[in-house]
């Protein structure tokens, strides 16, 4: 998915945490062949992933968010932030533990079976998982293929089910169906479901992995058919509004649920009641209550849901007296913002704050700086080679942070990702121009010469450039640092700074309007698997007239290949060398600068029992609790 | 004295700026120098024997940009100043001179603009001349920069206008009708020039001269309007004209001279003013964006002023003490040039 600013990405921290995440998860498999030494988080400033055993139930969390949530419809939701609320108020079929490295059962019954020829994957789901009030019935097979066929509408606008879903069988035909009907959910017909408990998935090839994947994010989170038709009739879809929960928690509606502090269980005051959302008031709050109609213990829930209730305050927009609040107040956490470098080094250092109050966790995500390869100068190879070459990284590093914030990036798939170590970990590939982190200006100079330029730097009317980037640091600082770098090298930069919306919905995500460089892109994987780092960012077949993720603009046949015929390898080592292959394939055609792998950094309030997900990078709100 | 000596020497630092910097041995105002940062977080770092004013958050020495500060800084403060004048005493002067609905037009004008809250005003010229998204995507330039077709016709006939009211001035005689020509011609070609698209309008120090001088020249305006009102009654003035003297030999030759003391009395205050003008907007993030500016690293020191106490103080120290210091000079250019207006 990515990067907004509304979810930062601090790479470095997490990488230790994450090894001790795999070492207690068995059934994930191995996908992290390493990192934890490279990743270089402080012992100090890993997060826990498991809550202490003496945790208190009760009490209520406020969690501080700069933005607001993208969607609160799970068939929409997108943004990290907003995962951080569907993981602790929705079941879906696989889930994400807080020290989960692959997704794991949640309202599945159990791994999947998936055929031996990768084409047939078979859930069962539990019984007696129930909706929030008013749906108030079970969960049957049916609600989970309802909830993936709606996400294809239009009005429910879904970031990721064509790329990970399309090779469901009879997809396309509902596409086609979707034509004609523009406001009912299309039929799938490769989603069976032969009884309540069952639903099976059949596939045109053997892209198991992705599917599974992509089937633990809220996208197939169940969906009751009978209550959400008549809201999905509009466009955009209306349900959002009157979303019903399966998870621990639900945000309040008009069914009016009052928490009971004494032995936190919760209760429906209003029996007459639309399911109408009264919790959520875009922009300002949202207010989480226990679900009623949860049964951890009976439904195989992992969740051990301790808070009583969850407020999400928005509009903070200064991080850095945010961050003082949670830090010397109580029974808050931050949400969607860094804190900055300076409160960093503050909590760090111990003199303000205890070190304790802040956790890295490394994002799985990636920034880089995208060269536009579809013009001059940087159409041509060497020049792009030259720039990457004369970048300092560390620099582009720093103006987010130090080492907490993140490892400085040698190629794409980040740290705890597999594919990462066979891509060539820390160190990257072996190619010259990335390989010296503090950048190599004898290297640039020889790839200027390569590319026409005796003098070593660039001269001639290509050598203006424009770049679009952030107002705002710290992706503002980031551009004037690489601003300067292009200048080393003769080019003239004119630099267009914007806000960050503007900058990927006017610009860098439309072709036609996209700069020579586009400073301040980055992409966060959508699950763990390599194919939701490389496919979207460089895949020529992903490029978009608008709404672009592809932002060098790379379309090279070889690689568009590659990745073609990666997606459908089921086998995890051949699978995690096939796209660390694409990988070096992609850093070798230097479309962009890769300058960080970056840790989300987190704070919280002395007497809360922070616990990370290490799936979202954020605090897992099902297992944080607050000391009383 | 003391002022004098200071500005002096504040405008020799600010024009040998490289040298200074370089006899001090401290890097260029946009070096980040990452050894100079905290090795671990990359935090900014305090005075040293290598950065003697410490290094700001990205490692840029703040001597060094204090020191090329003080360029944008004087540039602003003398060129913005130069033009809210010419502008201030032009519409000041006609005003006064012609009366009437020459007059009620200038002065209603300033009225509107002096009820405008300046900053406010500033900030969305600002933010309109540097940056905006009109329907075709990149643009940049004044209302939105798309002005493709209506860019050369306002050029075409202001400078047309300009040219013929001055013709006529100079021909028969400086009426109404050639002020008006020249007048509504300047604001065509100046609404002509802005309003050219992408690289001709830049953020930067052109647009903020641009923004402080189009809202500062209305107090000089008043003031000058109010001082010919009483001028043009005096006798020499009706001596001139009753010996057949044109408009413009009266304004020119026998009005204007007259108003020399209090024209620079005010510029010299509104020196000072400017400064602070540009540093508020610097501040605002609408000012100068290319080049160090003591607003903008003001600005960026303020979410870390307790701990990162030297980039904001010493750019603090400089703004303070050279607006002090063209306060106390204005003062004094006061008292001297004009003794009547002293404090009783």
């Amino acid at each position: 998915m990515r990067l907004t600013r509304l979810r930062l990405l601090l790479p470095a921290l997490l990488v230790a945490a994450l090894a001790v995440a795999l070492s207690s998860c068995g059934g994930g498999g191995d996908n992290t062949t390493g990192g934890e030494e490279s990743a270089g988080i402080p012992s100090e400033f890993k997060a826990p992933t498991a809550a202490p055993d003496n945790a208190a139930e009760g009490g209520t969390l406020t969690v501080l968010n700069e933005g607001d949530i993208d969607y609160m419809d799970p068939g929409a939701a997108y943004y990290q932030v907003t995962y951080e609320l569907t993981l602790a108020t929705q079941r879906s079929l696989m889930g994400w533990p807080p020290d989960a490295t692959q997704p794991e059962p949640d309202l599945a019954d159990g791994q999947p079976q998936v055929s031996d020829d990768g084409k047939t994957i078979t859930f069962k789901i539990r019984s007696g998982v129930k909706y929030s009030p008013p749906v108030d019935r079970e969960v049957k097979s049916q609600d989970v293929k309802y909830a993936i066929e709606r996400s294809l509408l239009s009005g429910v606008p879904n970031g990721y089910t064509r790329a990970y879903l399309a090779d469901i069988e009879g997809f396309a035909q509902a596409e086609q169906q979707l034509k004609q009907d523009k406001t009912t959910a299309p039929e799938i017909s490769g989603i069976e479901t032969p009884d309540d408990q069952t639903l099976v998935i059949n596939l045109t090839r053997s892209s198991s992995v992705p599917v599974i994947q992509a089937l633990s994010l809220p996208v197939s989170a169940p969906v009751p058919e009978e209550y959400a038709k008549q809201y999905d009739a509009e466009s955009p879809s209306t349900y959002g509004q009157y979303v019903t929960f399966t998870g621990p928690y639900m945000v309040q509606n008009d069914c009016d649920i009052k928490v009971d502090t004494a032995d936190h269980t919760a209760e429906a005051q209003n029996s007459d009641c639309s399911g109408k959302l009264t919790g959520y008031k875009p922009g300002k709050e949202i207010e989480l209550v226990r679900n009623p109609n949860w049964d951890g213990e009976a439904t195989g829930d992992y969740r051990p849901a301790y808070l009583d209730a969850v407020t999400v305050q928005e509009g903070f927009a200064d991080p850095t007296s945010a961050s003082q609040k949670i830090l010397t107040g109580d029974s808050q956490v931050s949400g969607d913002f860094p804190p900055s470098k300076t409160i960093v080094q503050e909590v760090a250092t111990g003199n303000k704050y205890t070190p304790d109050q802040m956790v890295a966790v490394p994002s799985g995500g990636n920034r880089y700086i995208a060269l536009n390869v579809t013009k001059p100068p940087f159409d041509d190879i060497d020049v792009r080679k030259a720039v990457i070459a004369n970048s300092d990284r560390t620099a582009l590093r720093n103006t987010r942070g130090g080492e907490l914030f993140g490892p400085v990036a040698t190629h794409f798939i980040p740290p705890l990702i597999p594919g990462f170590e066979e891509a060539g970990g820390i160190q990257g590939p072996d190619l010259d121009f990335v390989k010296n982190p503090d950048g190599d200006p004898a290297v640039a100079k020889k790839y200027m010469e390569k590319a026409g330029f005796k003098s070593g730097k660039c001269e001639g009317s290509d050598c203006d450039v424009t770049m679009v980037g952030d107002d705002a640091p710290p992706g503002f600082d980031t551009a004037t640092v690489f601003k300067n770098q292009l200048e080393e090298l003769g080019f003239s930069v004119d630099f267009q700074p914007v806000s960050h919306d503007i900058m990927y919905t006017k610009f860098c995500s439309v072709p036609a309007q996209e700069p020579n460089v586009c400073p301040n892109v980055g992409w966060i994987k959508d699950f763990n698997d390599p194919q939701s780092i490389l496919q979207v960012p460089f895949s020529g077949d992903s490029i978009n007239p608008s709404n672009n993720s592809n932002w060098p603009q790379l379309d090279d046949p070889a690689i568009n290949k590659a990745i073609s015929s990666a997606v459908t390898i089921t086998d995890e080592k051949q699978r995690a060398e096939a796209w660390a292959k694409i990988d070096d394939q992609v850093t070798a055609l230097a479309p962009a600068v890769p300058w960080v792998w970056d840790n989300d950094v987190l704070v919280r309030s002395e007497d809360v029992n922070g616990v990370a997900n290490l799936f979202n990078g954020e605090w897992d709100l099902a297992y944080t609790s607050v000391s009383k | 004295m003391a002022s004098l000596v200071f500005l002096t020497l504040l405008i020799i630092v600010a024009i040998a700026a490289p040298l200074v910097v370089d006899i001090f041995g401290a890097p260029g105002p946009n070096v980040e120098d990452q050894n100079a940062l905290n090795s671990t977080f990359a935090t900014a770092t305090g005075p040293s024997s290598v950065h003697i004013f410490g290094v700001d958050g990205l490692g840029r020495d703040v001597f060094s940009r204090v020191i090329y500060g003080a360029r944008v800084s004087l540039v602003v403060a003398f060129v913005a100043t130069f033009f809210a004048t010419i502008l201030g005493v032009i519409a000041g002067l006609v005003a006064g001179y012609f009366r009437g609905w020459t007059d009620t037009i200038i002065s209603r004008a300033v009225d509107v603009l002096l009820a405008i809250p300046y900053l406010m005003l500033a900030i969305g010229l600002a933010a309109a001349c540097t940056f905006s998204t009109g329907s075709s995507g990149t643009s940049a330039g004044c209302f939105g920069g798309h002005i493709d077709l209506q860019t050369p016709i306002l050029v075409i006939i202001g400078g047309l206008l300009v040219v013929a009211g001055v013709a006529w001035a100079s021909m028969r005689h400086l009426d109404e009708w050639a002020t008006g020509a020249t007048g509504v011609g300047a604001i065509l070609l100046m609404l002509g020039l802005v309003s050219i698209p992408v690289p001709s309008v830049k953020p930067g120090i052109g647009v903020v001269i641009f923004v402080i001088a189009v809202t500062s020249w209305t107090y000089i305006a008043r003031i000058v309007r109010g001082q010919v009102l009483s001028l043009r009654e005096k006798e020499f003035v009706e001596s001139a004209r009753a010996s057949g003297a044109g408009h413009s030999r009266i304004i020119f030759r026998e009005i204007l001279p007259n108003l020399t003391a209090p024209i620079i009395v005010y510029a010299s205050i509104l020196v000072p003013q400017v400064i602070l003008y540009e540093a508020a907007l610097s501040y605002l993030g609408v000012g100068v964006v290319d080049q160090p500016s003591w607003g903008q690293m003001i600005s960026d020191a303020t979410g870390d002023f307790s701990t990162y106490w030297w980039y904001m103080l010493f750019p603090g120290l400089a703004l303070l003490f050279t607006v002090l210091a063209f306060n106390l000079v204005g003062d004094a250019m006061q008292d001297a040039l004009n003794p009547r207006a002293k404090k009783t």
